[in-house]
């Protein structure tokens, strides 16, 4: 079983798609975890529910997260992560739709890692993840 | 009409008027000097009453003073003349009519002098000069003059001549001046007003003293115990002329009783001949002439001034009287008792009748909470804490409704300071506070409806805020989706497309990238609304250069000359400040895409002491009509074709100069150019 180096939290399956079309001239697109909602994510974190055989040793190098999602706001999560002394060393990238200064300052607040607002320029968007991917998988020095 | 014609013709002539009064005046002193003659005794051709010095002083005084020295000059030459003419030697006759001269010139001088114009025998003081100077004063000078004649040309005794001339002249002084002067000042209106009875009591008055003093001295005279009676008889027609017919009647009642006493004591027939000797005689009538007449003319005189100051005393009651009733303020006099005079407006204030009034005191038409007070401001008054007092209170309307009312008060002290009546002023505000409570109930629905106005905004405006979240979230979503997957479409599958085919997908994502623009466009714009705003210091030209080096590769691919000017530090929020530049450098690089040589130049003016940050460029600029249309959103002025854009950029520019308390506008021709001027109220902005 592969080493999950990326947890992407991401309800729309477009963006899903759209996304790992991006990173997938990487050569990292199978080492990525994708969870529609922050039940899910939470879940996956903490190897509860269907993620219970996981091993939750092996946490992800990056989780991407959507703000808006179903059940557990982003928002929620990246506050349980960070609030997590376990958690909390884990780059959190928030991928979103919102430019809300509201949410920026929120996040920040929170403890988030960047912030990034999806452009709806597919050009765009595919450099922008494209780099999001190298910078902190490749780049990135993690604290262990 | 020819009495009229010939006052025209006298005013018209003014010197002509002059003579013939100087003329008329010689005239009626040359016949009353001549009937004088008549009592004139021998040898020292003394009269012994001279009503013709009377004549001379009342001429003067009645005469204007310009005039009054060709007055007496005339006179000096009638006397001279009606002396002579009776048979009086050239020297007498000079020194005679030099005298009275003397005499009536000094004593008119004196009296204006001393009393001022017009002189007026019903004041007691302007009557009593008039005895001293006139009659006992300058006379006895002129009799100084005028004895050394007789005794010269005679060799008469002098104290003798002395006597008789003082007396005879004082006498015609005392009876004929205050006569002409109070006669002359009688005004025609004022002797029309006297109605008839006045006019019959008159007549009977002067009836009687005619049937009585003849009757009396006719059939008395001779006797001896009778005589001293008879002296007392002129007394009871001289005190009811002084009653009722004032200093006017007296003098006339004087002048007739002088005239019937020389006739019988002249025609040797009177009572005060009993010494045989005519001129001790005379003496005797001149002196009970003169003390009748001077105790009358006091008396008239006294009376005329008491009844003047009634006539006063009543107008100013009267006038107070009109004031009080009819003022349209409510007033009321309210005795220590509580009792009440009111005035008209009061008593309709409280719709009581005044003389319902009477009977009523203030403390029933008090409302009962107001009496308390009103009883502690009448106290203050008492004790002399204050003069007046100013304050609200309620009245109670006869129908029991309650009138409100703005009163003062003040306290009437006697001259024994003691307190008499209160004087109160009392001004319905009744409408004026129903007013007044109306504005306070509209005030309170007022506020009511501005809390339920503002939840009802604050509502709106957190709708506003979900709405344009979901908007920046929900609306990007699809999009993005449309744009990457027709990507997709044309990168994988550009084998299966024919040229047709990937124009059209060209299209989709022009047109999907052009939407995300409008979206973020939108945001942001609608954000400025919500934003509060950092005030700093922000270095402007810092901000326009390191705009300008951000974008300008953006809009490389035609060569930009970027020219600044030195440009004033402003206070602002460097954020949106920061945008506005940004709007403005992008539009002005934009735009000037077609120039071979594009110029942007930023620059600063002065005008009224603000500064106005101008951006200015030479590409394809616009039509000046359509100006304001920029700054709108949407508004565009050109092609998309020519220049994309969504049209937002100069509103954003717009509304954050305006939060800046700014005004933006600009300038422009087709195809020269554009410049876009902005200012910032720093005055605003320092707060």
């Amino acid at each position: 079983m592969k080493e999950v180096e990326i947890l992407l939290v991401e309800d729309n399956p477009e963006d899903v798609e759209l996304t790992l079309d991006a990173l997938r001239g990487e050569n990292i697109s199978n080492k990525i975890e994708v969870v529609e909602d922050g039940e899910q994510a939470l879940e996956f974190l903490y190897s509860e529910g269907k993620y219970s055989h996981r091993k939750m040793e092996y946490k992800p190098k990056l989780i991407l997260l959507d703000l808006k999602l179903p059940k557990v706001s982003g928002i929620e999560v990246l506050k349980k992560i960070k609030s997590d002394s376990k958690l909390k060393k884990i780059p959190v990238v928030v991928l979103t739709s919102s430019s809300e200064e509201g949410d920026i300052v929120k996040t920040y607040e929170l403890g988030v890692n960047s912030y990034i607002v999806k452009p709806v320029n597919s050009e765009t968007f595919r450099k922008a993840i494209k780099e999001l991917g190298l910078y902190w998988l490749l780049l990135n020095k993690y604290a262990e | 009409m020819k009495n009229n014609a010939f006052r025209g013709f006298l005013i018209r002539n003014p010197l002509l008027k002059d003579i013939i009064w100087i003329a008329f005046i010689s005239v009626v002193y040359f016949i009353v000097g001549r009937l004088s003659m008549k009592l004139v005794l021998e040898p020292e051709d003394i009269a012994t009453v001279w009503p013709a010095s009377g004549i001379f002083l009342s001429a003067l005084l009645l005469t204007k003073k310009n005039l009054r020295p060709y007055l007496a000059l005339a006179l000096f030459i009638t006397d001279f003349i009606v002396e002579s003419y009776s048979g009086s030697s050239f020297a007498m006759s000079i020194v005679y009519a030099f005298a009275l001269t003397f005499d009536a010139s000094l004593s008119a001088w004196i009296l204006i002098r001393y009393l001022g114009e017009p002189i007026d025998f019903s004041k007691l003081k302007h009557l009593l000069s008039f005895i001293i100077i006139s009659v006992i004063f300058t006379n006895a000078l002129s009799a100084t003059v005028a004895a050394a004649a007789p005794k010269i040309i005679y060799n008469l005794p002098y104290w003798h001549s002395w006597k008789w001339w003082w007396l005879s002249d004082g006498i015609g002084n005392l009876l004929i001046t205050p006569f002409i002067l109070s006669w002359a000042s009688l005004k025609w209106n004022e002797a029309r007003e006297r109605n008839i009875k006045h006019f019959i009591e008159a007549m009977l008055l002067f009836l009687s003293m005619v049937i009585v003093n003849f009757y009396v001295l006719q059939n008395l005279s001779g006797n001896i115990h009778l005589a001293s009676i008879l002296n007392y008889l002129a007394f009871p027609f001289l005190v009811w002329a002084a009653l009722r017919f004032g200093v006017r009647g007296v003098t006339v009642a004087s002048i007739f009783l002088t005239a019937n006493v020389l006739y019988f004591t002249l025609s040797g027939q009177t009572i005060i001949n009993d010494t045989r000797v005519i001129f001790d005689s005379i003496i005797m009538v001149q002196i009970y002439i003169a003390i009748i007449s001077v105790s009358s003319l006091i008396m008239a005189s006294v009376i005329e001034e008491r009844k003047q100051t009634q006539k006063v005393l009543h107008e100013s009651a009267e006038k107070f009287r009109v004031v009080f009733e009819y003022s349209p303020v409510g007033k009321s006099i309210t005795g220590l008792d509580g009792s009440l005079q009111t005035n008209k407006a009061f008593s309709d204030m409280l719709g009581y009748s005044e003389e319902e009034f009477q009977s009523i005191k203030w403390k029933e038409i008090t409302h009962p909470d107001d009496i308390a007070e009103s009883n502690e401001i009448i106290d203050s008054l008492i004790k002399g804490e204050y003069l007046t007092r100013s304050y609200e209170k309620r009245y109670l309307h006869k129908n029991g409704s309650i009138i409100f009312a703005d009163v003062r008060t003040t306290l009437k002290r006697n001259e024994q300071d003691n307190p008499i009546f209160l004087i109160t002023v009392v001004t319905d505000i009744t409408e004026r506070k129903k007013a007044e409570a109306e504005i306070l109930r509209l005030n309170q629905v007022l506020e009511q409806r501005v809390i339920e106005r503002t939840e009802q905004l604050e509502t709106a405006n957190k709708e506003l805020e979900s709405f344009s979240y979901s908007v920046s979230h929900d609306l990007r979503a699809p999009l993005r989706a449309i744009a990457g997957f027709t990507n997709k479409l044309s990168e994988n599958y550009i084998h299966l497309l024919d040229e047709e085919g990937k124009r059209l997908t060209g299209i989709i994502i022009k047109n999907t990238n052009k939407m995300g623009q409008l979206i973020d466009d939108l945001l942001t714009f609608s954000r400025l609304g919500r934003k509060n705003m950092t005030v700093k210091r922000v270095d402007m030209q810092e901000l326009f250069k390191e705009t300008w080096e951000e974008i300008k590769t953006l809009y490389g691919r035609h060569i930009i000359k970027f020219k600044i000017h030195e440009l004033p530090k402003a206070y602002g929020d460097p954020v949106l400040l920061k945008q506005v530049v940004l709007n403005l450098l992008t539009n002005a690089a934009k735009f000037t895409k077609y120039k071979d040589e594009a110029i942007i130049e930023v620059g600063i003016k002065m005008e009224n002491g603000n500064n106005i940050y101008f951006v200015k460029d030479n590409g394809a600029g616009f039509n000046q009509q359509y100006s304001d249309k920029m700054f709108q959103v949407f508004q565009r002025l050109h092609s998309e074709k020519e220049f994309e854009g969504t049209g937002i950029g100069l509103a954003i520019v717009k509304r954050i100069i305006n939060m800046h308390g700014g005004k933006v506008w600009a300038e422009g021709k087709e195809n020269e150019g554009a410049v876009i001027y902005f200012d910032i109220n720093q005055k605003e902005m320092e707060k």
